[in-house]
């Protein structure tokens, strides 16, 4: 019954399906679990930012993923939560399973304030009631409407883009009579179209993006991912990181 | 010449949809498709699609229904002979808050749509794209907004402007002045903001035949080429100006003298085996996708007044021999 034939077909069959089956601590899983999840409004293709991070030895071996839409972001963490998320200050608000280890900087400030502008001086600070203001897309449909009424104050509408690059051409294309962009965005994007735009405000003081991780990470693994180099924190458009107060 | 005929078929002569893929998929039956969403209230709205079926209306559809997660969606992939009965039946069938139109000839269908008796057929609120013309077409319409295929001119000549680091004061465009009139309007004032007039040509003097206009163009473009008081040549998408007739003799062969550089919303012209535009600005679909996602919950939420937004995300191809050949270097991307 049992030839050695027989036995060595049961063996294969039984080792192939072994290979076939997910092996609990397996690759995949290791992945998972060591993933870190960017979303970052940036003037940087997300490909860019990507190769940065991956070329870091702080970061070596672990599955890194820059988003350059938030839609994209969010389905991804919704699925899968990673163990690290890189996003602006606003996540932490809305995603209570996180929490801030790491806090970016530009030249020693931790905070920024959004400029808001528009192309015709007619639209000004009390007007925004009655305007549609462009901003890149970094909270849920429902949280952004609430996160500027909270910081920047009311809109009639709000237009969402996907990067700071499409906001100029949204103001100046009559497609939005305000637009809300970061000091450092503004700065770059000033370098690449010339459309005359009135300072009409800015918000209140915002902190610049973290690096968060998930309650099931310990302190000890949340402390490794601070160890970013200058050149990838540079890279990301920040001058410093450290530790974020309360972290950890 | 060849090569170049099947460029300009590629490109639609005026649009970067693939004719190929919607030919490759054309069947006689409609089957709409619901996407699989999870959690979905029993409230949720629920939206129709009707798109064509090549990749960049199939990329269009996944970055929508990513972006209007709480939505319903039934995805419908419209045969190339589906009758406006076929349509009207599935709209009934599936009896949908909102229409999702990605192509001319489903923007065409539900305005008829909205053109039955009936309350439900009246008020049903549709959002488009992917579509040619679509501020003309939907001009005065009420219940469709959109968001316009055609790239801008602000858009091209600005991100041009950016890849190539060269100085730009003018464009030169040729144009027809029965259709493009409020176009060139429009893009002359745009430019003007960011210190670039157009100088733009008529090609409609001798009359608005196609005849008259590809002898036009035959004539005007080499010469007003030649003149080389720009910095840049805006190519315009249009079936006539752009035509068999004229592509390779006329378009190619001055892009090819001249040390202007020639820019376009089409990607293909832009390709290798095109040696035709030095740059193009095409639509990035994924992000297309996304913003016509957030014009139709906008329009959900405080059923918004009907209007056609520019297209703002683009994909930005370079042919780096024609660079080269202009005497640039690419300074960005």
């Amino acid at each position: 019954m049992n030839s050695p034939q027989t036995k060595r077909r049961t063996c294969c069959l039984l080792a192939l399906v072994a290979l076939l089956l997910p092996r609990p601590g397996g690759a995949e899983e290791k992945k998972s679990e060591e993933a870190i999840k960017v979303f970052l409004s940036s003037t940087q293709t997300a490909a860019e930012r990507e190769k940065l991070l991956k070329e870091d030895a702080a970061l070596k071996d672990r599955s890194i993923t820059v988003f350059g839409a938030f839609t994209e972001f969010k389905t991804s963490l919704t699925s899968t939560p990673s163990q690290f998320v890189i996003a602006p200050a606003s996540f932490a608000k809305y995603n209570p399973d996180y929490r801030p280890v790491g806090q970016f900087s530009v030249n020693d400030k931790t905070t920024f304030k959004y400029q808001i502008l528009a192309a015709d001086a007619a639209w000004t600070k009390e007007k925004t009631k009655e305007g549609s203001v462009g901003i890149v897309e970094e909270l849920g449909r429902n949280e952004l409407k609430g996160y500027i009424q909270e910081v920047l104050g009311d809109f009639k509408k709000i237009k969402r883009v996907t990067k700071p690059d499409d906001l100029f051409p949204l103001l100046a294309l009559g497609d939005a009579h305000y637009i809300v962009v970061t000091p450092e965005d503004l700065a770059k994007l000033k370098e690449k179209y010339q459309t005359k735009t009135f300072n009409v405000g800015e918000s209140m003081e915002i902190h610049y993006p973290m690096i968060y991780a998930h309650k099931s990470v310990n302190a000890e693994l949340a402390g490794r991912v601070l160890q970013l180099s200058p050149a990838t924190v540079s890279g990301l458009g920040f001058t410093k990181l450290e530790a974020a107060k309360g972290g950890n | 010449m060849k090569p170049i005929f099947s460029i300009l078929i590629a490109a639609c002569a005026v649009s970067a949809i693939s004719c190929r893929s919607w030919n490759a998929q054309a069947k006689s039956e409609v089957t709409p498709v619901i996407i699989p969403k999870a959690d979905l209230p029993a409230d949720a709205p629920t939206l129709l699609i009707f798109r064509k079926g090549s990749e960049n209306f199939a990329e269009c559809t996944r970055s929508f229904a990513s972006a209007a997660a709480d939505c319903r969606l039934v995805d419908c992939v419209m045969p190339d002979k589906m009758n406006y009965q076929q349509f009207a039946t599935k709209i009934r069938e599936v009896k949908p808050r909102m229409l999702v139109l990605m192509d001319n000839q489903a923007v065409s269908y539900a305005r008829r749509f909205n053109q039955e008796p009936d309350d439900y057929a009246k008020k049903l609120r549709s959002v488009a794209a992917m579509g040619l013309n679509l501020p003309k077409i939907l001009s005065g319409d009420q219940r469709i907004s959109a968001v316009e295929y055609e790239v801008p001119a602000y858009t091209i000549l600005t991100q041009w402007r950016h890849v190539s680091g060269s100085k730009l004061t003018t464009a030169l465009v040729f144009y027809r002045g029965s259709q493009h009139q409020e176009m060139i309007k429009e893009a002359t004032a745009q430019l003007a903001k960011e210190g670039i007039s157009l100088r733009a040509i008529d090609c409609e003097v001798d009359g608005s035949s196609r005849e008259q206009v590809i002898a036009a163009v035959r004539k005007l473009v080499p010469r007003e080429v030649a003149k080389a008081d720009a910095q840049v040549v805006w190519v315009l998408a249009d079936s006539i100006i752009l035509c068999k007739e004229t592509f390779a003799g006329t378009w190619v062969k001055s892009a090819q003298r001249s040390k202007m550089a020639f820019v376009s919303g089409i990607a293909e012209f832009s390709g290798k085996k095109a040696g035709f535009c030095a740059f193009s600005a095409s639509p990035d679909h994924k992000a297309l996708g996304s913003q016509m996602a957030n014009l139709a919950l906008d329009v959900l939420e405080n059923d918004d007044e009907a209007k056609v937004d520019h297209i703002l995300a683009v994909v930005k191809t370079v042919d780096d021999k024609r660079l080269t050949d202009l005497g640039l270097k690419p300074a960005a991307q």
